[in-house]
Parts: structure tokens; C-alpha cells; sequence
């Protein structure tokens, strides 16, 4: 959007109807012309972006999934138990989207991972999506986590070895909530998970897991 | 071909070749500071590499608020909080770190400490935590071989939890890097050649993990072909000025490439070799690439193909089937292996570096943690890492 500034110098034809007459004449007009170009050298109100909200609800949706999957496969998958084991008790994991969320806080229970929220904590652990495009991208399985973290579209705050940790885990998981044939795009490889074994996973996560919080 | 998405970043102005040293000043003039602490190690003082830079900035305006000599091997929080005191009680307003690797990350955590005035490191650590403009920092590095000089990262080890800290952010690049061939020319046959294979390892990784592309590509194809031909005059011969500059070179290609495509297998089983068994980094590079190579041959065969050219020449490229020209690369990068072990004494496997057969599972279960196997093109676990381990013992 264009401005149009009147200009202010003496000798320039200003935009007013006001009649120049005499020295006082001509700062009373200065002077009401300044008022104008100062009204007029506000910022313009500006154009908002987009604010995404059906990818935000989505991805919100997605990190849901997310939590309450990880919690179910926590305690009965012996891969992931294996990893979590060396988090203490309490230990926490904050998922967030840039700028303001959706965020999904999780945490360390006495022998699995808890679903704790889907509101900003402090964590110690903390995997930050750059923006919701990035977010929506890993979430929806387009874009595996390894790639996304080479392409700096997320970024972790804590200890590499835990993120490391989180990341094995999270291939179990997802691999828990989707079929070989959308994970195994954006997988290195497909996690070991005996056909049986995925299967009830797979109905816990779905029947129980996700639904009830179990 | 070009990847979906790539970023690429290197601020960092580089002064290369004769009397590189000398426009130090000038170069800290233009970043607005007069007042560099020295950042160093007693090998670099003993060596009188410190006598070199003071007198090349001597005829200028500048005054060295303070030398710091006291990094050991491995820096720490312990020995970065002590330089930092030593940067405000000396008023400092920038940084010169000569040295090696380990120079180069105190001198980052010096950085962090003062310019996000703070004494607690630990909130810095991860990717893109530092908010404030850093001190001016000038690089100069005694070997060639880490590109800490170019790179965004920083490992710190924590010395009351015994962890490494890694701090990676855009904010660590150092302003200016200074390769000079008077700083590298008194380092022994075996540092020069582990160091120059720790930058090809660089290379060889950032031309085949995951976010490969067109710039750090020729950034790591011009370094692997400087390593091919000067690695060995520099070994044989190292007061031969050109040999050391292109090795200094090579060394920091490659960092601008890995800085940002970053390393993978061989440089997260390395470091967990280096961490568990103080394996020096460069020795376990050289060892471990040829295997990592193998390991990661399904990915990666046509980049490992390409290779070929800038490891074993032209006449060698056009000669071997295309087919075979991948193995052919892993073959290549063993014979120079060999030839440094005849040359300057370069261990070959990691027993001849001193590591026990039982200390491989801890290398395996640590290499795990390692944030580089992210970076990998092939996924590893436990028992393929120890199986790498094993066939490099």
C-alpha cells in the first residue's frame, strides 16, 4: 500500500485548500501540514500471514497421537523400555512448534513414559520445530526426524545422548502408528518389530492408547 | 542433483598465505576492538608460535590484554570459566585463539561466557541457544586438520557431571580465520598426517551424509583433492610452505563442508573411540573411514563412485569400471593408510592405538549417543557399531 507524503518545503505546491497569506499564514499552514505528513509517517497496519490454523489443529491432533502412543508402547515394547530405562524417574521431554505452539509435554513415570499435557513446561529435553511447517511435515511422516534434523528444521535443547535416546524411540513409535509402507518412506530402515508383536502394539495404541489413555 | 532443501552458511572471512598474521590487526580495527586476550596451549607457547603472532602484530594500535596458555587437551568448563576471568580482569574486547581444536572450543566458551554474561554454560547447551552478539573472535589454527575455524560448534566437557557439552550455534563462527604457513610448518610427520586424514574424513562424510549439496560438495570435492596431493610432501618434507598451506586449506574446506552437511558414522564411532579410550581423533578417523565407508557402501556407492576422481586422480578415475569405483575409493583411502604408517608411523588398526578388545562395547554403547549417527544415511545400532568396531581392531 502506497502513501502519498506532502511535501513540506516552502516553495512546493503542499496539498491543502488553505490560503497562504503573509509570514503567520505560512506557519500556520506549516504547521498544519506537518500534523498531516506526521499521520501520515504512521506505519501502515501491515499484512498478517496466514495463521495456519487447520495445520496447527492438525499437528495438535498429531502430537496427541504422538503422547498417548508413546506412553502406550512405553511399557510393553522391550526396545523402547530399554532406552527409557536410563531416565530417572520425572525426567521430561517438551515437544514445541514455534512460535506458540501446539507443544506435547511428556514425562518419565516409574517404569514408562507419561503422557503429561499438551501445554508448555519446562523440560529436559526440548524438541523445537522451527515453525509448523517443518512440525507438520515430520508429524504427517513426510519428512523423517533424521532428515529434518539435517535440514535444521528442528532443533533440540538438552543432552545430545538423550535426544539420541528419544530419537530411536520415537522410530518405534511411529512405526507403532503407521504402516510400513507410509513410515518406510522416510525411514532409514524399518525398526525390528516381530509381525506379532506390532500387531497387538498396534491394537493397544489404537484401541486403548490413543482413545483412553491407557 | 540438488536436495529437496538445504541451508548453507559461512560468514567467515579467511586470510590465507603469506603473512596472513600480519592483517590481524587491521581485521580487528574494522570489528571495532584494540584489546585481544590470547587464547593458546603451553605446546603451542613451547613451540614459539606465540613469539610469531605478537611480533606480526607489532607496528599497530592494538594492545594484547592477556594470554591465556593454560588449555589442556580437552577443554572444559573448569578451564573456560578461568579464562573468561582472566578476559574481564584484563578488560578484553575480542579473542585470538591459536592452537588446535581444543584452543578453538575454549576459546568459543570463552566467548559464550562473556558475551552472554554468564558462569553457567550448561543453559547454552544444544543447537541455536546463544542470543547475544559474540566478541570478535579471530581463528588461527596450529593444525590443519579440525576446521574448528570455520565451524558452529563447540564441545566442552563438564567436569562435575563427566559429560561433553556441545554448543552448536551461528553465533560461534569465528569472524576472521588466519591460515598462515608459519603456523603450521614445526608440526611432527605423524600430527600432520593424522590431522590431514581427520580432514578428509571430514570431506569423504560431508560429500555422503544426509544434507549433501552443491556448495558444501565443492568445498569437500577441493579439499579431498589438496589431501591427495600435498598429504604426502607435507608428511616427508615439513618445512615445504606449499604443502603446509594447501593441507591448512584442505582443513578448512572441509570444515565449511561439514559445518554444514555435516558427519555421520565414522565421526560418531570416533568420537566415542576418542572419549572411551583416548584414541587421538585424527588416528581414529583414519582408521574407522575405510570401514564406515563399507558399512554405509548401499547409501552411498555413487557419491563414494565420484570420489574417486578427486582421491586417486584422474588418470586412476578414468581407468577403473564405474562400477568398481566406490570400492575402489574405500581401497584408495587403506593405501594411504599404509603408506602414512611406513611414512610417519600411523597406526593401522585400533589395537596398534593402545585400545583393549574389552573396552569395545563401552565405544559401541557410547557411540550410540553420539548426534552425528543422525546425520548417517544408513541407521546403525549396538551390535553393527561393535561389528565395525571388531573388524577395525
Amino acid at each position: 500500500m502506497e502513501h502519498e507524503l506532502p511535501c513540506l518545503s516552502p516553495g512546493c505546491k503542499v496539498k491543502s485548500n488553505a490560503r497562504v497569506s503573509g509570514n503567520l499564514s505560512f506557519i500556520r499552514l506549516f504547521k498544519k501540514e506537518k500534523k498531516i505528513a506526521m499521520a501520515s509517517m504512521q506505519p501502515p497496519s501491515g499484512i498478517k500471514p496466514p495463521a495456519k490454523k487447520i495445520k496447527k489443529i492438525l499437528c495438535s491432533a498429531l502430537l496427541f497421537c504422538l503422547g498417548r502412543g508413546f506412553q502406550a508402547v512405553s511399557g510393553t515394547d522391550p526396545e523402547i523400555e530399554k532406552e527409557i530405562e536410563a531416565w530417572d524417574e520425572g525426567f521430561s521431554i517438551l515437544f514445541e512448534v514455534a512460535p506458540e505452539g501446539p507443544f506435547l509435554h511428556l514425562r518419565k513415570g516409574k517404569d514408562r513414559m507419561l503422557f503429561a499435557g499438551m501445554r508448555s513446561a519446562e523440560a529436559d529435553l526440548v524438541v523445537h520445530f522451527k515453525n509448523i511447517e517443518a512440525a507438520f511435515m515430520v508429524l504427517t511422516t513426510q519428512m523423517g526426524t533424521p532428515r529434518a534434523f539435517a535440514e535444521h528444521r528442528i532443533g533440540v535443547r538438552g543432552n545430545i545422548p538423550e535426544a539420541m535416546r528419544l530419537i530411536r524411540c520415537l522410530n518405534y513409535v511411529q512405526y507403532y502408528l503407521f504402516p510400513a509402507f507410509i513410515v518406510g518412506r522416510v525411514m532409514k530402515r524399518l525398526p525390528p518389530i516381530p509381525a506379532g508383536r506390532l500387531l497387538s502394539g498396534r491394537a493397544r495404541v489404537y484401541l486403548m492408547g490413543i482413545p483412553l489413555g491407557l | 542433483m540438488l536436495p529437496p532443501y538445504f541451508q548453507f552458511y559461512n560468514p567467515v572471512k579467511i586470510l590465507s598465505g603469506k603473512k596472513a598474521l600480519e592483517n590481524i590487526p587491521y581485521e580487528l580495527e574494522l570489528l571495532n576492538a584494540g584489546r585481544p586476550m590470547i587464547v593458546t596451549d603451553k605446546g603451542v607457547v613451547q613451540a614459539g608460535l606465540i613469539d610469531i603472532v605478537t611480533a606480526a602484530l607489532g607496528g599497530s594500535r592494538l594492545t594484547i590484554g592477556a594470554v591465556y596458555d593454560r588449555t589442556p587437551p580437552d577443554s572444559s568448563s573448569r578451564v573456560v570459566g578461568e579464562a573468561a576471568a582472566l578476559f574481564r580482569d584484563a578488560a578484553c574486547d575480542s579473542l585470538i585463539a591459536v592452537g588446535g581444536g581444543s584452543v578453538l572450543d575454549t576459546a568459543k566458551g570463552v566467548n559464550i561466557v562473556v558475551s552472554e554474561d554468564t558462569t553457567d554454560l550448561m543453559k547454552f547447551i544444544g543447537a541455536d541457544r546463544l542470543t547475544k552478539p559474540m566478541r570478535p573472535m579471530i581463528a588461527v589454527p596450529t593444525t590443519a586438520g579440525t576446521g574448528s575455524e570455520v565451524t558452529l560448534v563447540a564441545v566442552i566437557a563438564n567436569e562435575e557431571k563427566r559429560f561433553k557439552m556441545l554448543f552448536t550455534s551461528y553465533l560461534l563462527l569465528p569472524r576472521v580465520a588466519v591460515l598462515d604457513p608459519r603456523m603450521t610448518l614445526s608440526l611432527p610427520p605423524r600430527i600432520t598426517a593424522a590431522t590431514a586424514m581427520d580432514a578428509l574424513t571430514h570431506a569423504v562424510e560431508a560429500y555422503s551424509c544426509l544434507q549433501k549439496n552443491p556448495l558444501s560438495d565443492a568445498y569437500a570435492w577441493a579439499a579431498i583433492d589438496l589431501v591427495r596431493k600435498y598429504m604426502f610432501t607435507a608428511v616427508t618434507d615439513g618445512k615445504n610452505e606449499e604443502a603446509r598451506m594447501a593441507l591448512a586449506n584442505a582443513a578448512l574446506m572441509a570444515g565449511c563442508a561439514f559445518s554444514n552437511s555435516m558427519v555421520g558414522l565414522v565421526h560418531g564411532i570416533g568420537h566415542a573411540v576418542g572419549g572411551v579410550s583416548r584414541v587421538p581423533h585424527g588416528m581414529a578417523m583414519a582408521i574407522l573411514l575405510p570401514w564406515g565407508m563399507e558399512y554405509n557402501m548401499e547409501k552411498c556407492a555413487p557419491h563414494y563412485g565420484e570420489l574417486l576422481l578427486p582421491l586417486a586422480g584422474p588418470d586412476e578415475f578414468l581407468k577403473t569400471d564405474p562400477e568398481k569405483r566406490p570400492g575402489r575409493s574405500v581401497a584408495v583411502i587403506r593405501e594411504m593408510n599404509s603408506r602414512l604408517n611406513k611414512l610417519a608411523g600411523m597406526p593401522v588398526t585400533l589395537k596398534d592405538c593402545g585400545v583393549k578388545r574389552e573396552s569395545l562395547p563401552d565405544i559401541a554403547r557410547t557411540a550410540l549417543g553420539d548426534g552425528a549417527l543422525v546425520f548417517n544415511p544408513e541407521e546403525s545400532d549396538y551390535n553393527e557399531i561393535l561389528g565395525i568396531l571388531r573388524k577395525a581392531y
